[in-house]
């Protein structure tokens, strides 16, 4: 077989596959399709997601950033002891103050001298205690008074070799921190002696071991940067500490501003109750023949209004929580309707409404001779007014607050009943008024639950306005369980409050 | 695209994967195929890159070897007269490796280095197992000729 057979062999396969054509069956076109259907569906889900991570990013930025400022906001006690702090120490530890004094004419001249070594320390306080007891000069003419040293800026050599610290007078520029030698050697001439206790420094100003606190403040401004020329970290580092004090200033201010600690508030609420749970027993003994027995029901539920005026006190217990107290007049009033009048005493003159009040002093069926009785009349309406002294003991938790609060409370109040009026629309009816006690059916201590919502702003340091809405439950019945009505209304109510923080 | 696929795998349903699995790709990258050639040759060359993909698993698994002894037949081999049908069973029945090499090499056109690369063997390999393929392929050929010569006779 040649070279060409073979290029014949291959090319005719070319050839007979060149133009040929099978058609897949129906479903691979149908899974591409799909396929792509799906591979397009995924990279929009894929968007999707990317941008729900993007939201929830942002959310959580958000939170990171409210919780930031929140934090320290409320660290702010702690954030301007720190500031304080670093303030403090960043007064000690002024670069300024710890620079080494290198300027050549100065160390030159002290490394020259003989026998004597240049102290690189940069304690003033030592430096002024060493200057004043060691530093001995033999006669008057070698004195060193502070404004002396103060203004040298080289530390001389003497002519004769006897090391000295000579005020030249020359007002050279830059920090004059005199170097105090540590080891003083007496030379032959006696002029500098080591000897603390001896030391007697002869000088105008200087006086045994005194401490020197003005040359202390005097070496204060010599601590310009040499060659009068500002120097930028000193600049900036003065700068930063004017900042933190202004920023400390203000978060101070801030403080105290936001720091709400014990408050009192005065308010009012008005809403509505409903009796959503009530029921009334068949009672044989407030049941008359003529007694129309739906009145109690009538009565027990009857939706009306709520209202309540009260003052509390409050304080923050914890960082968001608070606790508050007080004392709450509260009247619950609704209408109902009556179609009987109740006789007393057969005095048809002193008429009374129908009631549960008057209802349970009836007699029974059988009892006709009583004095009390129920006569028939039009139908008229009856107002139902009952009082209650509420002391409310409210946990709360402080969600928002800032300018603007937002405090979930829940709590519970003891309801001490004050008295009940029925109030007969009609004519000829006299108000009754029940009372608490042992022939009341009201019980005279009940207990709610209460829980809401308290949405503040504050207005200036010493004032914040609430506007709560929120509900109250009794935990048993208004009536006392012999009375066999059931009666537990649920309250709502949204209330105005003012508080007064004191501190 | 389907007899592209069919040459280089052994039944219709592996080849049917292989186009759908091709066209997938095909319709994604349409929007990247530059008018450099002709759309067919990219296609086909797509399709071609897939089923090498499918196979490599295989051809993992049977590696191919330098085949040394190979008989070529001395007659003059001719296709003419066999239904491309019958040429694609003729290929689908080679081993693995020698049915992807002759693949490329008779009917795509790569040069053995090309295919070398493409399969991460040595150009010797390629030339061996297209030898072996081309071998294989021209006995089956021949048996086939035979065949019909034979029916052929005894038909008249």
């Amino acid at each position: 077989m040649t070279d060409m057979e073979r290029r014949k062999f291959e090319d005719s396969f070319k050839e007979a596959f060149k133009e040929a054509e099978v058609s897949p069956r129906e479903e691979v076109w149908t899974n591409i399709e799909l396929e792509l259907e799906k591979a397009s569906g995924e990279k929009t889900r894929r968007k999707l997601a990317f941008y729900k991570l993007l939201a929830a990013a942002s959310v959580v930025f958000a939170l990171s950033v409210t919780g930031i400022g929140y934090y320290l906001l409320s660290h702010n006690s702690q954030y301007v002891q720190e500031i304080a702090g670093n303030t403090a120490s960043l007064d000690k530890s002024d670069p300024l103050a710890n620079r080494t004094d290198d300027q050549p004419s100065l160390s030159q001249s002290v490394t020259d001298q003989p026998g004597v070594k240049q102290t690189p320390g940069n304690e003033t306080s030592r430096k002024n205690n060493v200057a004043s007891s060691r530093v001995k000069a033999q006669d008057g003419s070698t004195m060193i008074t502070p404004t002396q040293i103060d203004e040298t800026n080289a530390v001389r050599n003497s002519d004769e070799g006897s090391g000295f610290i000579a005020a030249t007078g020359e007002n050279q520029p830059g920090p004059t921190i005199l170097p105090i030698p540590t080891d003083i050697q007496t030379n032959n001439n006696g002029v500098v002696a080591s000897d603390l206790n001896g030391g007697q420094l002869q000088g105008p100003s200087i006086h045994g071991e005194r401490a020197l606190p003005q040359y202390f403040k005097a070496t204060a401004p010599t601590l310009t940067i040499p060659d009068h020329q500002p120097d930028a970290v000193a600049i900036m580092m003065a700068k930063l500490e004017d900042d933190e004090r202004k920023f400390a200033a203000e978060e101070g201010k801030e403080k105290t501003k936001n720091n709400e600690k014990v408050w009192t508030s005065v308010g009012f609420a008005a809403g509505g109750f409903s009796s959503v749970n009530h029921s009334v027993a068949p009672q044989t003994t407030m049941v008359t023949a003529l007694a129309n027995t739906s009145v109690p029901d009538k009565q027990a539920k009857a939706n009306g209004i709520a209202y309540s005026m009260g003052v509390s006190v409050g304080t923050k217990i914890a960082k968001r929580w608070i606790l508050q107290g007080g004392v709450n007049y509260l009247t619950q009033s609704s209408d109902y309707t009556a179609s009987n009048v109740v006789v007393t005493e057969n005095d048809y003159q002193s008429l009374k409404a129908e009631s549960i009040n008057t209802l349970e002093g009836l007699p029974l069926v059988a009892d006709v001779a009583s004095s009390n009785k129920l006569a028939a009349t039009v139908p008229y309406s009856v107002n139902n007014s009952v009082k209650f002294f509420s002391v409310p003991v409210q946990a709360g938790y402080l969600v928002v607050n800032k300018k603007f609060g937002l405090q979930l409370n829940a709590g519970l109040s003891t309801d001490l009943f004050l008295q009940n009026t029925i109030t007969p629309q009609g004519s000829n009816l006299d108000k009754s008024t029940q009372g608490r006690g042992d022939d009341s059916p009201y019980r005279s201590v009940n207990f709610s639950g209460l829980m809401g919502t308290e949405l503040s702003y504050r207005l200036g340091q010493r004032y914040r306005v609430a506007l709560n809405p929120g509900v109250r439950y009794p935990l048993s019945s208004l009536y006392k369980s012999d009375v066999g009505i059931q009666s537990t209304p649920l309250t709502f109510d949204v209330g105005l409050r003012f508080r007064y923080i004191f501190q | 695209m389907l007899v592209v696929c069919l040459r280089y795998s052994k039944t219709t349903a592996e080849a049917e994967d292989i186009v759908q699995e091709g066209f997938i790709k095909i319709f994604q990258g349409i929007k990247d195929f530059r008018q450099e050639s002709k759309l067919e040759t990219w296609i086909t060359r797509i399709m071609v890159n897939t089923a090498l993909n499918a196979q490599r698993k295989k051809l993992y698994l049977y590696p191919m070897v330098d085949v040394t002894e190979i008989v070529l037949p001395d007659e003059e081999m001719s296709i003419s007269g066999i239904h491309v049908d019958q040429l694609l069973q003729m290929i689908q029945a080679l081993p693995q490796g020698c049915q992807i090499v002759f693949n490329l090499f008779g009917i795509e056109g790569y040069s053995h280095k090309e295919i070398a690369e493409m399969l991460g063997i040595s150009e010797g390999t390629s030339k061996s197992q297209f030898a072996r393929a081309k071998s294989l392929l021209q006995t089956r050929l021949l048996k086939e000729s035979t065949y019909y010569d034979r029916y052929g006779e005894a038909k008249i």
